[in-house]
């Protein structure tokens, strides 16, 4: 499954140390119809997205090890990695903490709790947005 | 005016002795005469008529009462004479009484006369002279009627005893007294003649003779003709009857002659006497003139006024106390310009009382009491004495009044009694000495702070005042004075007389003499024992305190610091003494000249009031800055104006203040991730639990689910609450700018709270007008919405109603909530937005919240630069009403929030 044009539905890599959450996130996504693959941890994180290339990643900013910033920070120094669409998500409301996730990288974000409609409609515009570009240069936000 | 004398006195006095000695000398001769029988005596010739013994004891009476009169004699000898005078009037008197009635037997008491016309008795007519002088002479002193009495009766005497001199010169017998005597011998008229002239000089300032020596025209005149009167008729009758007698001229050629030569002699006479009235006349015009320019010239006002009261003269002096041009003739018009009032005051002297009238009535007035007070000048103090003007015969016939205007004499006067009492009761001490140290002068004042009475001081040298240590310094204040400068505020040390020092400011002047040498000096003494005293306490105050002192003087320049300044910015107290403050706070006074203008302003206003705090960086003295904050203060001293700034290093407390900031984020990170991630799980298991199994739940197991979802939306809610009041607290609360609908929002919040609003009975309408292009933050403003209509709900009874309002006004996005609920007392309202506040009715009712929103809804509108306000009426209802501007921010903002987005 390593080859993203191959699939049928989209794979969306789950990433957070709280195994509540993660399964949480996990159900709704497959509820949405899509393929979900998840981790505990960044390192993990980031060696699942050189193995697997998912469509998109949706991370937890607060984790133990590396935290959600720095698996962006990461994926994003990796050539062969920079195009992959990252939603953070983070439990805090301060905006100086929005705004280091899109400095780090990220694509999107959305904050908890979360009602599943915004993590699906998150989600989605991620995707539609990577496949307008058709996987190509990806421009800063 | 007095009559005025020409000459000296003496010499007619003389005359006065001369004439008694000869006299008395022709009675004591013929009474010789008549004692040894010498016939030459008796009647100096046979064929002449001898001079009685009587006659000439008469004589002597007469010639010793005019010696013993004389002026300046004393009051014995003057009645002595006057006795003899009476003496020879009785004996004139008797021997008049003989004639008419016989003789009573004394003619010839002291010597035989035989073969004489009539024995011892002397004639008539020679008694009727020594009556007329002898009672002349006892009348002479009597005032007024005395003296023209006696006048009278020397003239009478002198016209007698000229009849008998007449008589022996024409040969006429009956002139001589040759009615049935043998008539009055020669010597006897002689005699008589002499004494009168004696007795008329006797008082030459008086009666005619004063008059003939007075200097008036009159006077002049009389001079000249009186002698011609007298001397021209009997030397052309003489000759007429030697030329009738001897040359045998007819009576009517004689007569022819005498006329011609009287009428010549007369005209000539007449004419020399016109001459020197005239030059008496000029004599006086010019010696009036001279008294007239000294009078005006006088610095002394002179008015002078006729016996009817009316003013005669006036001199220039006067006028201008008066305030009366000089030119102006005023005489008319005197007494409404002379406005002279009472003591004191202002109202009119009544003219009865005017000194110059009342001179009239004869008295002497002196007043210094009196004001005069020309219109439109200043009052002038005047001192006035008037007397009357008397005639010769001491008749009134005017007054004269000299003014003195004592104006600038008693100012100036009550001006240095006052310089005397201010220096006499000062509470410095003020003494004055030599240029050598000799003490002049002590006050009280002195006598106080050093100890030593006036008596013991003065006279005494300055030494005992300087101690020993202070020697050469006072020696060269005192040569600083003898170069005429002023020494100013002095401090030094003064020895009192019981040993102690006592701190002193002293303020040493030169004082000059009349010719501006410098003859001493002044020295005022100020105690400043109890300030240095005040000082030193002030200095271990300022040097115990906590924080740096700096105490800093009008040009900015550093006069006070204490050992905790030292400290802080590194330096030794004589390298900060003097430095410009600026180099250790810059800015610490203010930026620039006007700010310390307004610092010293406020400190000449608000004296010794703390200015607030205010941060700056201050540098040390190795460069490196640190935080701090200053108070200022001001403090009026001697030298000027001391601002006292009191300098904290705040670097310390800024560190805690950033870790109670980091501590304080860090919380908030810690509840934001900590609660939400649970919650985050909570809804959203509960929300797939009831959407995958709901269907098989049970009823009460649908409700119960129900209930664990409403509760974790509460906890959420009040978590999000939570964290916005903590980020309003820390000043990073923001709102997200975008395009709102507000009618839309505000018709979802209504639908949102339609359920809960059925449930409680009250009925939820709405009024949403369109709002176009609203700028804000729509999470936010929903949030607003949500919390008023909550509230509403929540406090309006069942039946009641609420009304959602939004409309656009004035460029302003309206959004109105009222209720008919019970109202918010007077007493709540002051509190509806602090934080945690609940109202009464909430506790009392168990109506649920934590009291945190309307103090959100409050942060919320203010981020919005709105505003939020409230009526209510007890009993009635109330309206919120919140305005928000249409655009929260500048456009060019607004702009850059779009773009972000």
């Amino acid at each position: 499954m390593a080859d993203p044009e191959k699939r049928d539905r989209p794979l969306v890599l789950v990433v957070d140390d709280e195994p509540d959450i993660r399964d949480l996130v996990t159900i709704r996504l497959q509820q949405d119809g899509y393929d979900v693959i998840a981790a505990e941890d960044g390192a993990t994180a980031i060696e699942m997205v050189r193995l697997e290339h998912p469509d998109a990643a949706v991370i937890d900013v607060r984790m133990p090890g590396l935290d959600g910033y720095e698996v962006t920070r990461q994926i994003r120094a990796d050539p062969a990695l920079v195009d992959t669409p990252i939603l953070l998500l983070s439990a805090s409301v301060r905006e100086e903490e929005v705004r280091r996730g899109y400095d780090a990288g990220a694509d999107s974000y959305i904050r908890k709790p979360f009602v599943p409609a915004e993590l699906r409609e998150a989600v989605r515009a991620l995707l539609e947005r990577a496949a307008s570009k058709g996987g190509g240069d990806r421009s800063e936000p | 005016m007095g009559a005025r004398f020409r000459g000296d006195a003496p010499p007619i006095y003389l005359a006065a002795t001369a004439c008694g000695v000869f006299v008395t000398g022709i009675g004591v001769l013929v009474l010789i005469g008549w004692a040894f029988e010498l016939p030459a005596l008796k009647s100096l010739a046979s064929t002449l008529p001898s001079m009685k013994a009587n006659m000439a004891i008469a004589l002597i009476a007469i010639g010793s009462s005019i010696l013993l009169l004389r002026t300046g004699a004393s009051l014995l000898r003057r009645s002595f004479g006057r006795s003899l005078g009476a003496l020879a009037a009785a004996f004139g008197g008797i021997v008049v009484t003989q004639s008419l009635f016989g003789g009573i037997g004394v003619d010839q008491a002291l010597f035989d006369d035989p073969g004489s016309a009539s024995p011892g008795r002397p004639t008539v007519h020679a008694a009727l002279v020594v009556a007329c002088l002898g009672a002349g002479l006892v009348a002479i002193d009597i005032e007024k009627h005395g003296t023209r009495l006696s006048g009278f009766l020397f003239i009478a005497a002198g016209t007698l005893a000229l009849a008998a001199i007449v008589g022996y010169a024409y040969d006429v017998g009956y002139l001589r007294g040759q009615a049935g005597t043998s008539g009055m011998a020669l010597h006897t008229a002689l005699a008589l003649s002499v004494a009168t002239v004696g007795a008329c000089v006797l008082r030459p300032e008086r009666g005619l003779v004063g008059f003939l020596r007075g200097d008036d025209p009159g006077a002049a005149m009389a001079r000249v003709l009186a002698p011609a009167a007298v001397i021209i008729p009997i030397v052309l009758g003489a000759a007429r009857l030697v030329a009738e007698r001897h040359l045998g001229l007819d009576s009517e050629v004689g007569v022819s002659l005498v006329v011609l030569c009287t009428i010549g002699l007369l005209l000539g006479v007449i004419a020399f006497a016109a001459v020197r009235v005239r030059r008496a006349v000029a004599e006086r015009d010019s010696a009036q003139a001279l008294t007239t320019k000294v009078v005006e010239g006088l610095s002394v006002g002179v008015a002078a006024c006729d016996r009817e009261g009316r003013l005669t003269f006036m001199n220039r002096e006067l006028k201008r106390i008066h305030g009366i041009d000089d030119e102006v003739d005023t005489y008319d018009r005197w007494p409404d310009l002379l406005n002279i009032s009472k003591p004191g005051g202002i109202s009119p002297l009544p003219s009865a009382e005017r000194p110059l009238l009342r001179a009239l009535g004869g008295e002497r007035v002196r007043r210094d009491d009196l004001n005069i007070s020309p219109e439109g000048l200043v009052p002038r103090s005047v001192q006035v004495s008037a007397e009357p003007l008397e005639d010769q015969d001491g008749e009134v016939v005017g007054a004269v009044a000299t003014i003195t205007d004592e104006t600038g004499r008693r100012e100036a006067e009550q001006i240095r009694k006052q310089l005397a009492a201010i220096v006499e009761w000062s509470n410095d001490a003020i003494v004055s000495q030599s240029l050598d140290g000799m003490i002049l002068s002590w006050n009280t004042g002195a006598e106080d702070l050093y100890g030593y009475s006036m008596e013991e001081a003065i006279g005494s040298h300055e030494s005992i005042i300087v101690p020993a240590d202070r020697r050469d310094e006072q020696r060269d204040v005192m040569k600083r004075v003898a170069g005429a400068e002023r020494v100013d505020r002095q401090e030094t040390v003064r020895l009192r007389k019981d040993g102690a020092l006592v701190d002193v400011s002293l303020t040493v002047s030169p004082m000059f003499d009349a010719d501006s040498r410098i003859i001493g000096a002044s020295v005022i003494a100020h105690d400043i024992s109890a300030r240095r005293q005040a000082e030193r306490m002030f200095g271990q105050l300022i040097e115990m305190a906590p924080d740096a002192v700096v105490g800093i003087d009008q040009a900015g320049s550093i006069e006070v610091v204490n050992s905790k300044a030292e400290e802080m910015f590194g330096y030794h107290r004589e390298e900060l003494l003097w430095k410009d403050m600026e180099a250790l706070v810059p800015g610490a006074l203010g930026s620039g000249a006007p700010e310390r203008a307004m610092l010293s302003d406020a400190g000449l206003d608000f004296q010794g009031m703390a200015r607030p705090d205010f941060e700056r960086s201050a540098r040390r003295c190795d460069g490196s800055e640190f935080p701090c904050e200053i108070s200022l203060a001001t403090v009026e001293t001697d030298g000027g104006l001391l601002t006292m700034a009191v300098v904290r290093d705040v670097s310390e407390r800024k560190l805690i203040e950033e870790e109670a900031d980091r501590l304080k984020s860090e919380f908030f990170g810690l509840v934001s991730h900590e609660l939400r991630t649970p919650l985050t799980s909570i809804v959203g298991y509960a929300d797939i639990l009831s959407e995958e199994e709901g269907s098989r739940f049970s009823p009460e197991g649908r409700h119960y689910l129900e209930v664990i979802k409403r509760n974790t939306h509460r906890l959420d809610r009040l978590v999000q609450d939570l964290l916005l009041v903590g980020q309003v607290d820390a000043g990073t609360f923001q709102i997200q700018l975008g395009v709102v609908d507000v009618s839309a929002t505000a018709g979802e919040c209504a639908e949102e709270f339609r359920p809960v609003a059925e449930q409680a009975g009250v009925s939820l309408t709405t009024d949403l007008g369109a709002v176009r292009e609203f700028m804000g933050d729509q999470g936010r403003l929903a949030q607003v919405i949500e919390n008023l209509v909550s509230n509403a709900v929540k406090f309006t009874p069942a039946g009641g109603e609420v009304v959602l309002r939004v409309a656009e006004s004035n460029e302003s996005c309206v959004i109105e909530v009222s209720d008919s609920g019970e109202g918010i007392g007077d007493g709540e309202l002051g509190h509806l937005f602090d934080r945690f506040y609940r109202g009464a009715r909430a506790n009392t009712e168990h109506i649920k919240g934590v009291g945190l929103g309307l103090a959100i809804t409050k942060a919320i509108v203010e981020a919005h630069h709105g505003e939020i306000e409230i009526q209510s009426e007890v009993g009635t209802g109330s309206t919120f009403r919140v305005v928000l501007p249409m655009r929260p921010v500048e456009s060019s903002k607004l702009e850059s929030v779009r773009s972000a987005s």
